[in-house]
């Protein structure tokens, strides 16, 4: 199974009243940022069986910004597993629900992204030290009794690896 | 005799009209007042999303030809650019009527029934506090406006995702005017259901967009906003090798996505112009390709209503298909086969009688072994757990098509199930899809005799659609035909090649042949003055020599008649070419699929059933087999219940004319008025009469003619 942690992108500064900050949009960097990675992610030929998002509107934001311009064409699963709060154990039973799946992308916050990501690539039960910037993507293969991280990549690295790519590609061929 | 030659384009019929007057008549159904007015809608609901796939694959495919340059002509003498002047005009007119039925006809009905599909302004209080709520609640949340300004690329829109644009003027420099744009997510429904007292209401998502949309931008004020959608080239194209490296990748990806290219846009037509200039633009559409609609985006969706709404009373009425019984002396149904031969014709006669066979091999400890082969299988399909279950008690195999169209998906879900359980799957032959639907089994009878069993049939390993196509199965204990069925696996398994797969024809080694010799035989039946007859039923008749094949045999005198549910480039009626060869299409309550083949054969009738239409991609690109019913009363059965009923339909008949028209049987008959009473005869409805026990099949009445000077019936007699 491969997994795709995916820390959803800017959105502003937190704010004191916890049920706002649950409602807390991106902004309009935040959702260029999702263009990049997105599109970036689908030059990369990223493809996912599910789209798994924390509920929090920034989050569920990025997932579905970043799904559509992987063609993502099901539907959005929101999973408490992935709020601030939620525990690696809370974690780990979300993998266990979409195992059957060969690769998923989970949208999340930090601190906690981070720390699944680390835990889940670290054997010896410590945490790896690993820190997923806003809108930063990590793809992790997981098997029975390892995982191995592939790449971590930022929005910044993202966006010069498509605009690289996007220079030197052939031009669209006889169109109209 | 002078011969004219066939090869005259003036002969055949452009397959994309062909199949456009195919959903014509699908519409009619959707018009005719004699269907419940739920199933008018589901007819509505199946003609958009018919037409979405005529988009993503053939509209797709003419267009990536013309860019590419082709300028062949096909057998209709048509070149690519006029075929696409044809498919604009037929579309755009084709469009206009589904509106009309939907605004005009189906939506006032439903409401005068107690379903209503209501507008924002037609709200009450209640509903608006319940609208105002969903959209804080359910519909914020998974919402991201967009706006697009030159420095920002556009988001990419999935193919046939429903999305609102906006046109947006901020408040501040109001000079300059932005594209807003927002997809809706899949999560939610396309039609809401309202709270409501006594009638059934919904309202569109969309307009729940649009009106939640002035909380989204701030700063911006709304100029206009509309509903729309992209449907996208779905053709596949597989990526052949993994690229090495990452930049590598990414320059091929970009060049793949292009193959995705939009080829059509549908927009509210009381979009602003600006904006539907904007995405026309930005998708690269010629203006053919844009069409307004008077209505929702998506007449497909309104399938949800069908689903939400109970009303059994504005729906067909349930029937009970009829099940498989053994005769007294058989303990079981392979007993059953040994002394005959069982034909079944879905939905009439029950699909459970296939799955049994199916369970019941898997589960007897008697059976050795068991091949399938799995086209297009249903979500709650009990073939595929059976197949697990057996795979660990017995030798499995299964021969999965990952490449059936916009199944793709599930298809590899399948066949890594199937897999994980232990069964040898293979995926059939490069470049040919598997198409042919058998299952054979061999079991180590009480007798101490080891005996191969099969299933051979016209449709899918599907319970879902077996309640609703109609398709014909053969089960057998014939060893000549079992043998046969085993030899075909071992070509699916191993290519390996047989010399012969008598008595079946297979595609694409000889099917094709083999009917052309069928055809040319009865064509010397009639030079001969013996019994001269064809009737094949099929989905579709596009394959230039076999209709030149069918051409000569009706200029040797063959009767020949055509029941071709959909598309057909066969022009029949022109004088000296195809005067004997009439071309009926039915489409009614389940959709025609079986594919039966007759032949009078100068008096020793002969029938095949099979998965083959006489399409070009059947014959020659897929791996099909047709094989022969040789049990004297089920070929009875199939001619004289079967077929018969078919020909003498003259409600949900059509007679294809000579200018490629269609019209109803009765005014092909020359009447005015559809018949009523003891006079209509619809074969769906005999069918189910037949199965439930109501009918006989004597009841069958003599099949309509329609009206032609010309039909000479004199010589083929």
């Amino acid at each position: 199974m491969i997994i795709y942690f995916l820390r959803h992108a800017n959105a502003g500064k937190p704010l004191a009243n916890l049920k706002k900050d649950e409602k807390r949009a991106l902004d309009k960097e935040g959702i260029e940022q999702c263009g990049i990675v997105g599109r970036a992610l689908a030059a990369l030929d990223v493809q996912v069986d599910a789209m798994i998002s924390s509920p929090l509107k920034r989050a569920a934001q990025t997932a579905s910004l970043v799904g559509n311009e992987l063609s993502y064409e099901g539907k959005l699963e929101l999973e408490d597993a992935l709020r601030p709060g939620a525990s690696f154990a809370d974690f780990r039973r979300l993998l266990e629900k979409y195992s059957k799946f060969e690769a998923v992308m989970v949208v999340g916050h930090n601190p906690s992204l981070s720390e699944f990501l680390g835990r889940s690539i670290s054997e010896t039960g410590c945490e790896a030290g690993t820190e997923l910037k806003k809108g930063a993507v990590a793809k992790v293969e997981m098997e029975r009794n390892s995982a191995l991280l592939h790449w971590c990549l930022t929005p910044k690295v993202l966006r010069s690896l498509y605009a690289a790519a996007a220079e030197s590609s052939r031009p669209k061929t006889s169109r109209k | 005799m002078v011969r004219t030659s066939l090869d005259n384009s003036a002969y055949y019929i452009n397959r994309e009209a062909s199949w456009l007057a195919f959903n014509r008549r699908v519409l009619e159904e959707a018009q005719d007042e004699n269907n419940p007015v739920l199933e008018r809608l589901k007819f509505l609901a199946i003609t958009a999303s018919n037409l979405d796939e005529f988009f993503e694959v053939r509209v797709a495919g003419l267009v990536q030809q013309i860019e590419d340059g082709y300028t062949e002509a096909g057998p209709d003498g048509l070149t690519l650019l006029q075929e696409r002047d044809v498919v604009s005009r037929e579309t755009h007119g084709f469009v206009d009527e589904q509106y009309l039925c939907w605004n005009e006809k189906l939506r006032p009905m439903l409401a005068e029934n107690g379903i209503r599909v209501l507008g924002l302004h037609e709200l009450d209080a209640k509903a608006r506090v319940f609208i105002a709520d969903f959209c804080e609640r359910e519909l914020d949340l998974l919402l991201t406006p967009v706006t697009v300004d030159p420095a920002h690329p556009f988001p990419r829109v999935i193919n046939k995702a429903l999305c609102v644009a906006f046109l947006l003027r901020r408040r501040r420099r109001s000079s300059m005017t932005y594209t807003g744009v927002v997809t809706v997510p899949r999560a939610l429904p396309r039609l809401i259901r309202l709270p409501s007292e006594g009638t059934d209401d919904f309202i569109f998502l969309a307009d729940l967009v649009a009106y939640h949309a002035s909380r989204m931008y701030h700063g911006y004020d709304i100029v206009s906003s509309a509903a729309f959608r992209v449907t996208r080239n779905s053709n596949l194209y597989l990526a052949e090798e993994e690229s090495r490296n990452l930049l590598e990748s990414v320059r091929t990806e970009l060049h793949n996505r292009r193959k995705g290219d939009a080829v059509r846009l549908e927009i509210e037509s009381e979009a602003d112009p600006e904006i539907i200039e904007r995405l026309r633009t930005n998708f690269e559409l010629e203006s053919w390709q844009v069409f307004s609609v008077n209505g929702p985006v998506n007449l497909s969706r309104l399938f949800n209503i069908y689903e939400q709404t109970e009303h059994p009373e504005l729906k067909f009425k349930p029937f009970l298909p009829r099940e498989l019984r053994l005769t007294a002396k058989s303990q079981d149904l392979f007993e059953e086969l040994r002394r005959h031969d069982v034909l079944l014709h879905h939905p009439f006669d029950s699909y459970d009688a296939v799955v049994s066979f199916i369970e019941a091999a898997a589960e007897d400890p008697r059976v050795l072994s068991m091949k399938q082969t799995l086209y297009r299988t249903s979500e709650h399909s009990l073939i595929v757990p059976a197949l697990i279950s057996a795979a660990s008690k017995k030798e499995v195999t299964a021969v999965v098509e990952l490449k059936a169209r916009f199944d793709e998906a599930s298809n590899i879900r399948w066949a890594r199930d199937l897999e994980d359980a232990g069964v040898q799957v293979f995926h059939g032959l490069v470049g040919l899809k598997t198409h042919c639907k058998l299952s054979l089994l061999v079991r180590h009878d009480p007798d101490g005799v080891m005996r191969r069993y099969a299933h051979l049939g016209t449709g899918n390993y599907n319970t879902t659609t077996a309640r609703i196509y109609t398709d014909v199965s053969l089960l057998t204990a014939d060893p000549e035909i079992t043998g046969a069925v085993h030899d075909v696996f071992s070509f699916l398994t191993a290519y390996a090649e047989h010399p012969s797969y008598g008595p079946l024809m297979v595609a694409p080694l000889n099917l094709a042949e083999h009917t052309l010799a069928l055809i040319a035989r009865e064509a010397e039946h009639a030079r001969h003055g013996r019994p001269a007859h064809i009737i094949a039923k099929m989905n579709a008749l596009l394959d230039k020599n076999i209709i030149m094949a069918l051409y000569r045999a009706s200029q040797e005198g063959v009767k020949i008649d055509l029941i071709v549910r959909g598309m057909c480039a066969l022009r029949p009626g022109v004088r000296g070419v195809s005067d004997h060869i009439r071309v009926r299409s039915i489409v009614g309550r389940f959709l025609e699929h079986s594919r039966i083949f007759f032949f009078a054969n100068g008096g020793h009738e002969e029938v095949y059933l099979g998965s083959a239409d006489w399409m070009p991609r059947n014959l020659y690109e897929r791996v099909e087999v047709n094989f022969p019913v040789k049990d004297e009363l089920l070929r009875e059965r199939v001619r004289h219940e079967i077929l018969e009923s078919y020909l003498a339909d003259n409600v949900k008949s059509r007679f294809l004319q000579k200018d490629g028209s269609y019209i109803r049987a009765w005014r092909a008959q020359g009447k005015r008025k559809p018949p009523t009473g003891a006079a209509a005869f619809s074969s769906q409805d005999f069918l189910i009469g037949l199965a439930e026990g109501k009918q006989a099949p004597e009841a069958i009445p003599v099949a309509p003619n329609p009206r032609s000077g010309r039909t000479a019936m004199g010589k083929e007699r």
